[in-house]
């Protein structure tokens, strides 16, 4: 490269909900491109966390524990979505409406929301990393576009499809998995970066109370009431 | 009438491998104005060439890389194969042009990171009023995943309202369904558009081109 980029996407903010490898893969492409990327995970612990690649999955994130199953949780997690430009999650259907975080409520909430809801596959790990990448192209086109034009998107991926239209297309399918790690494409404009994966947690205080502006004194009373 | 997230931007078309053509049309479904330019002969795909206008002239003749030339000034997007030494040109006359270039192939992984490449270069572009160049990493070595067998059928469409929709796009879009706007453009079939409405060529000189 003859310019080494400087920028980033810091000011393109992912609230990341993910529980399963396509979505996460999906997170951890804006944060390689320096998206500011929140992991939200419940407060026992992503599942994923189990995962041999989760260090490369969550590399560059930043993880705040926070569990939405609480009517407290999710009126944090609203506050959350007002400051945010999409969010990723791969739950079974209709979880988040069940929630009362469906598209309609999160557009209701901040106007120009992407909303991307992947189905992976969970015993294909191929499949799976190509719904990721299709979801970082779909989300990055649509978040573009919701920006400029506000127009909020709820995208709908599911990794069968995906498989199913690159075959019917004539295309190749990937030889491999993802390595979670390598860039898909280099830009001159914006760096790929690789970060360390966060602790459980480890920016609930910057950002809670940092960022969101709640009282210090109210993190060990949510923590001992299990939201976060 | 849909809510196209790439409504308004212009694309250029001048990948020859399937994955480039397919980048492009991933781009074209999601509203962006994709003109395909190929040198005269050669067939069109019904599938990878929908949503494109389609303009024929060769840019390895002075008179055809004059005209691309132009059309990059006009343009927001160039999606090329890697390799191709103009692209530093092509940005130095637009500086806000995003020129990507993608690796020789027909991997589904290059098309589908060069369409998200686009969508990030145009939101830093928002920003910084710059674009600049991509390249899109060559795919690893291994032997190629061919998928479920079940999946090989031909990506089917209906009709609804007028409107004919892809049943199996790669992403479903709530504001925009996957449709097919413009089919698969016939060999030259928007000459007339790119070259008198965008470029400002006269008739005679359109008869001029289309002689040799």
């Amino acid at each position: 490269m003859p310019d080494e980029p400087a920028t980033t996407l810091a000011d393109l903010r992912v609230l990341d909900l993910s529980d399963g490898i396509a979505g996460a893969y999906c997170a951890r492409l804006f944060a390689g491109y320096g998206a500011d990327v929140i992991v939200v995970e419940p407060p026992a612990g992503n599942p994923l966390r189990g995962h041999e690649a989760w260090s490369r999955l969550a590399a560059g994130k930043r993880s705040i524990t926070l569990d939405i199953r609480t009517a407290t949780g999710r009126l944090l997690f609203r506050d959350m979505v007002e400051g945010a430009n999409l969010i990723v999650e791969c739950f079974a259907p209709r979880t988040l409406d069940a929630l009362g975080l469906g598209f309609a409520e999160l557009q209701a909430i901040k106007r120009r929301i992407i909303l991307t809801s992947i189905q992976g596959s969970d015993d294909n790990l191929l499949a799976e990393c190509t719904a990721g990448l299709n979801a970082f192209a779909a989300s990055a086109i649509a978040a573009h576009n919701a920006d400029s034009h506000e127009i909020p998107q709820h995208i709908e991926i599911t990794a069968r499809e995906c498989v199913a239209s690159a075959v019917a297309l004539g295309l190749q399918l990937p030889s491999r998995e993802a390595t979670f790690d390598r860039a898909p494409f280099q830009m001159s404009a914006v760096a790929w970066t690789d970060a360390p994966a966060p602790a459980l947690g480890e920016h609930n205080f910057e950002f809670l109370c940092g960022e969101m502006g709640l009282p210090a004194a109210d993190l060990p009373r949510l923590r001992a009431a299990g939201v976060v | 009438m849909f809510r196209l997230p790439l409504f308004a931007v212009r694309v250029l078309d001048l990948t020859s491998v399937r994955a480039g053509r397919y980048a492009a049309r991933l781009l074209g479904d999601m509203g962006a104005d994709v003109i395909r330019i190929q040198p005269p002969g050669g067939t069109p795909d019904e599938r990878l060439d929908c949503n494109k206008y389609g303009c024929t002239f060769d840019v390895s003749t002075e008179r055809g890389r004059d005209l691309f030339l132009r059309l990059v000034d006009l343009s927001d997007i160039v999606i090329a194969e890697s390799g191709d030494p103009a692209v530093d040109e092509w940005l130095e006359r637009n500086e806000r042009l995003i020129a990507v270039s993608l690796p020789a192939g027909d991997d589904v992984t290059s098309a589908v990171a060069a369409a998200a490449a686009a969508g990030l270069a145009l939101w830093d572009r928002r920003r910084t009023g710059v674009g600049g160049r991509i390249d899109v990493a060559p795919p690893p070595p291994g032997s190629p995943w061919r998928g479920e067998p079940d999946g090989a059928t031909l990506e089917p469409v209906s009709t609804r309202n007028g409107v004919v929709e892809i049943a199996r796009p790669h992403w479903r879009l709530s504001e925009s369904p996957a449709h097919i706007r413009l089919p698969a453009p016939a060999l030259g079939e928007h000459n007339v558009y790119v070259l008198r409405e965008l470029l400002g060529l006269s008739d005679s000189e359109i008869a001029a081109l289309s002689a040799r």
